[in-house]
């Protein structure tokens, strides 16, 4: 069945092949244009450059490079200065006489002088002012390393929560909610594939190992057609591709774990490999407890990245990476586990220097188990899994001077199985209880056009067509209007009883006032086809993630954002601000008391509704220079409204934070010394308070206020760290750095979580008491490069 | 199989592993709350009198006992016969039935309270429970102690029946009942070994101080119907403290008394099992 599936993906995906393109060529009469093309490298490692910049001054403008490096212009015959320019790095420049097409490969040389204040470099940012693009924030690995971080682990989620309009969802914790949406809408990618849960530990720790990972982009509106399924944002996270040039390497020993990561040539220049593998110690220091109930736990999580790619050709090229973490957390009574394990597996293909292509193939699974050991009468072993294997075929085509049309498919075959617990061993007395598994086919087409018009004007827009098929062997339950089950019907294996399809628009605009400024605009429509149940704030492993279906409608998901962008080159600033208004229909809500573990009614817990979310953000943000980093402002506020929960009125969604600041800033004291600082502050989040009480024999019982209708209080927190780096010798090449940080530097209570406790001595007697989870959390880190 | 407690235990050992977690009193201020009434009472298989308590709701800073409703006509209808209660001592809002009353399986059983004047909405209240005819064999039980834990395992031998059950589990160490807070009693559906043999199932815990030679564990298994369960298993969960990884947002806990009264009126079945601790038990 599912290799019947996939190759029929796999036909649509070759069908797409634009075969044409070479003809449009060859018949494209108009000589008078010609192309310009290439790739942008790291001098260093070989590695190719994401969003690297090139700038034509003639023409007040550019492009950028791809995920793979590429670029390519369209511009009349003549004479040209051209810039290569990328953050951290020196840039290039040419006066060109280009009369033909034209292929250019660059490498870019990283500036070791970090003190340098570089003085105007304009094109980058100049481009961004241009492009159409908005609601976007990229972060480097390098910038992500400067944060302080809890116990020393740097965390490109944590990271992420930094932006504006990205909540946290709790202290500490993994999960975020960006311009107001649930969790489970942020479309989280390792190299494409989709990382179903990215947290280690429940959540202290995310899954992305930053000596593994080049940098992150976050869409957080303005989605762009090529990627689908979720409301609320992209996260797409880039892995290292290896060294090319040279076997070096990174590590980094810790508070809590070690890492190291090796990368090197396959062949020299063509062919490169990157490992890199992460692991806590925390058990090691368990075994040394007197505390025999500690000492026999186990208790640790590791994470392995691999990635190779293979240069065929001019115009082929090859990736494979791949992805394995686990945790692992249990003793005697009890033992719980969860993983994620992706691979993608790529070919770039270049149709000629005007189109280009990349097929991808994704796998992605993730799994968790709990159990009591055997040999115990309430031994048992529960187990969970949820996978995805997708065919992938994206497409640009550099039309012409002012056109840049991209267009793809997607198929995605999704697998869930959302639990099976059974007994184990010879003195178990529990039943084998399985949750009916749930089979869905996700497709998307998209195309769209970046289109200029003019000198000031520039277009984005494009739609994506979407279809989920829920498709047998499957037990699909009819509920009543009470919730209730009244029937069932079995759907034989293959059988696609359920379709839903969507067209997803996506538009938007953006007009240059000057080179310094720019106005932009978005609409988007995102649907959403598989949603997690889960009604925890913070969010556990034990994920349950299931298909729509007869009983539960897409969520849809309308998004609108207007922004106003500026960078002042004086002070090396980029300023932008940007509004947002989102709703979200069928919007999911779990009933009271909801059961969502083992529960094979599970869609009759569901309750739909409405969502909307609005405000507004501000950012200033310095890339470079020895003070750099950035200052971040969001207003917003997000509201739900489900008929069957809180009586029908609206009320605001846990993640409902008004007033919200982040300032992350880094100062390179001297070449050896830097410190960096991050304080963070945001209005308590939405909770329910008991205001009413009863007795039930000697039970105090809480009668609860409206939904969400009181605040935490608010949360600030400061981290700090010192960076002292190793001297460097010529001829040494190793090279070591010392990592203090101060989580919670000031110490400051923030509530976790409060609570409605009794006086021990007299019960009758209640406070509210609260639970917080981080003092002032100090830690040392050694980093090293070779 | 206690999902939940499982679930607590991760969480506690994951929380205290990884994070200093502390805890503090704080001051909030909370808003006014409705008074509505409180109906707590059960009948039982038990010959004795039987009470039922009517109290209102307090706002939640009320350091007190909730005030009791008094003068109140409270009838108990078995299906076959109505019975007027006698509030015992009068003023004490605690309404009996006869010394010699006792609940058969099976049946309905049909509260109506009558007030003097109203509380809340209405001064007229009705809760209704039918009383579970299926139940548990029991053979015995016993103890087993948990060094690392500092604990009693209570262990149950018996025979579940093929129908679907639901169990509340209290102990009772002599005359004295442990399990009288919510947090201490349990309740469990036979989902995972409908059917089976329990095997000596931990059915509950008691602490390293509470049992001593010579002492008199009793185990009360009651049998439950779906309402009550579902009931207790909310009680448990709202007046329990939650943290922000496994628990739902909170929510009233539901009555099943019309209305718009709280509390619950139930009917349950009882059995006891009974173990005389023996020095040879203690020993480790």
């Amino acid at each position: 069945m599912l290799i019947k599936k996939l190759k029929q993906l796999l036909l649509i995906a070759i069908l797409m092949h634009p075969v044409w393109a070479t003809a449009i060529e060859d018949e494209n009469a108009d000589r008078r244009y010609i192309t310009l093309s290439g790739h942008v490298r790291d001098a260093a490692s070989g590695e190719m450059l994401i969003g690297a910049t090139v700038y034509v001054e003639a023409l007040s403008g550019g492009t950028i490079t791809n995920t793979y490096g590429f670029y390519s212009l369209r511009f009349g015959k003549g004479d040209y200065h051209i810039t290569y320019s990328y953050v951290g790095y020196e840039k290039q420049f040419f006066n060109l006489r280009i009369m033909a097409d034209t292929v250019i490969n660059i490498e870019l040389v990283p500036s070791e002088m970090i003190l340098k204040e570089v003085v105007v470099r304009g094109e980058g940012a100049a481009e961004q002012i241009a492009k159409a693009q908005m609601s976007v924030n990229k972060l480097e690995i390098k910038s992500i390393r400067q944060i302080p971080a809890l116990m020393g682990e740097v965390d490109l989620i944590k990271a992420i929560q930094l932006l504006p309009g990205v909540q946290a969802t709790a202290e500490g914790g993994s999960g975020f909610s960006v311009r107001g949406g649930s969790p489970d809408q942020n479309l989280i990618m390792l190299d494409e594939a989709l990382v179903y849960n990215p947290s280690h530990l429940m959540g202290f720790f995310s899954v992305f190992n930053n000596d593994a990972v080049k940098g992150v982009e976050l869409y957080k509106g303005d989605i762009p057609a090529a990627y689908g399924g979720r409301l609320s944002s992209v996260v797409d996270v880039r892995m290292n591709e290896g060294n090319s040039r040279k076997l070096s390497g990174q590590g980094g020993i810790g508070t809590i774990s070690s890492r190291l990561m090796i990368e090197g040539p396959l062949q020299q220049d063509k062919s490169s490999f990157m490992l890199a593998g992460r692991r806590t110690y925390a058990d090691v220091f368990l075994a040394l407890s007197k505390d025999e109930a500690i000492r026999d736990n186990t208790l640790y999580f590791y994470d392995l990245n691999g990635k190779a790619n293979y240069t065929l050709d001019d115009k082929n090229r090859i990736f494979l990476s791949g992805y394995v973490g686990k945790d692992r957390f249990g003793g005697e009574f009890f033992g719980i586990g969860w993983g994620n394990q992706t691979f993608t597996a790529r070919w770039n293909h270049l149709f000629n220097s005007r189109m280009f292509s990349n097929f991808s193939l994704i796998y992605s699974r993730f799994n968790y188990n709990l159990g009591v050991p055997s040999g115990q009468p309430n031994a048992f072993d529960w187990t969970a899994v949820m996978k995805d294997m997708s065919i992938k075929s994206d497409f640009t085509w550099f039309a012409g001077a002012n056109h840049t049309v991209r267009y793809g498919f997607i198929g995605t075959w999704h697998v869930f199985m959302p639990g099976k617990a059974k007994g184990v061993g010879s003195e178990t007395i529990f039943n084998t209880i399985e949750m009916p598994h749930n089979q869905a086919l996700e497709s998307g087409i998209y195309i769209s056009n970046d289109q200029k018009i003019g000198s000031r004007l520039m277009l984005k827009y494009g739609v994506r067509f979407s279809m989920m098929n829920n498709v047998g062997k499957s037990t699909v339950f009819k509920f009543d209007d009470k919730h209730e089950k009244v029937d069932s019907t079995i759907y034989e294996k293959g059988k696609i009883y359920n379709t839903y399809t969507a067209i997803e628009p996506r538009l938007s605009v953006s007009f240059s006032l000057n080179e310094l400024s720019s106005i932009k605009a978005a609409y988007t429509r995102n649907v959403q086809y598989v949603h997690l149940a889960q009604n925890s704030t913070a969010g556990t492993p034990l994920d349950i993630w299931f298909p729509s279906s007869p009983n539960v409608k897409p969520q849809l998901g309308d998004q609108f954002s207007l922004g106003y962008f500026r960078n002042i080159p004086k002070y090396m600033l980029e300023v932008s601000t940007e509004g947002f208004y989102k709703l979200n229909h069928n919007a999911i809500d779990f009933k009271n008391h909801a059961e969502l573990l083992l529960n094979q009614y599970i869609e009759g817990e569901f309750r739909f509704g409405d969502a909307h979310s609005y405000g507004l953000e501000v950012l200033v943000r310095r890339n470079e220079g020895r003070l750099n980093g950035w200052i971040s402002y969001t207003w917003s506020r997000a509201f739900r409204e489900i008929p069957e929960i809180n009586n029908g009125k609206k009320y605001p969604a846990t993640y409902d934070r008004p007033h919200d600041i982040s300032v992350v800033l880094n100062y390179a004291l001297s070449k050896r010394f830097s410190i960096g600082a991050n304080w963070v502050y945001a209005t308590g989040s939405a909770v329910t308070f008991p205001t009413g009480r009863f007795k039930i024999g000697n039970t105090i019982v809480p009668v609860y206020s409206d939904r969400n209708s009181y605040r935490m209080p608010d949360y600030h927190r400061l981290d700090l760290s010192v960076t002292y780096h190793g001297k460097e010798k010529p001829g040494r090449k190793w090279k070591g750095e010392w990592n203090f940080s101060a989580y919670n530097a000031y110490n400051h209570k923030n509530p976790w979580v409060i609570n409605f406790v009794s006086e021990q001595d007299n019960p009758d007697v209640t406070y509210a008491e609260m639970t917080y989870l981080f003092g002032i959390v100090p830690s040392i880190t050694y980093n090293f490069k070779f | 199989m206690r999902l939940n407690t499982l679930l607590k235990l991760v969480y506690i050992a994951g929380v205290t592993v990884f994070a200093t977690s502390c805890t503090e009193r704080i001051e909030i201020d909370l808003d006014e709350s409705e008074r509505r009434i409180v109906v707590d009472g059960q009948i039982t298989t038990d010959t004795m009198a039987h009470a039922i308590r009517l109290t209102t709701s307090t706002n939640f800073f009320y350091a007190e006992q909730p005030p009791s409703v008094t003068g109140a006509s409270v009838y108990l209808d078995s299906g076959t016969d109505k019975i007027l209660l006698q509030e015992n001592p009068s003023g004490s809002g605690i309404y009996l039935t006869p010394d010699n009353y006792f609940g058969i399986p099976g049946n309905s059983y049909k509260l109506e309270i009558n007030l003097d004047e109203k509380v809340g909405e209405s001064d007229f209240y009705i809760a209704e429970s039918q009383m579970a005819e299926t139940f548990l064999q029991i053979d015995s039980i016993a103890l087993e102690y948990q060094d690392a834990f500092e604990i009693w395992f209570v262990k149950m031998y018996a025979y579940d029946p093929p129908t679907k059950d639901f169990y509340k589990i209290d102990i009772m160490r002599n005359d004295l009942m442990i399990s009288d807070t919510a947090s201490r009693a349990q309740v469990t559906d036979d989902r995972f070994f409908n059917g089976n043999n329990t095997n000596g199932l931990t059915v509950t815990i008691l602490r390293k101080d509470e049992v001593a030679v010579g002492d008199t564990i009793t185990l009360v298994l009651s049998a439950i119907n779906e309402e009550y369960y579902n009931f207790f298993l909310q009680l448990q969960t709202e007046s329990g403290p939650a943290n922000p990884l496994f628990s739902g947002p909170p929510a009233n806990v539901i009555s099943n008394v019309k209305e718009g009264g709280l509390g619950f009126f139930t009917a349950l079945s009882r059995k006891k099992s009974i173990l005389i601790v023996k020095p040879e038990m203690i020993q480790p």
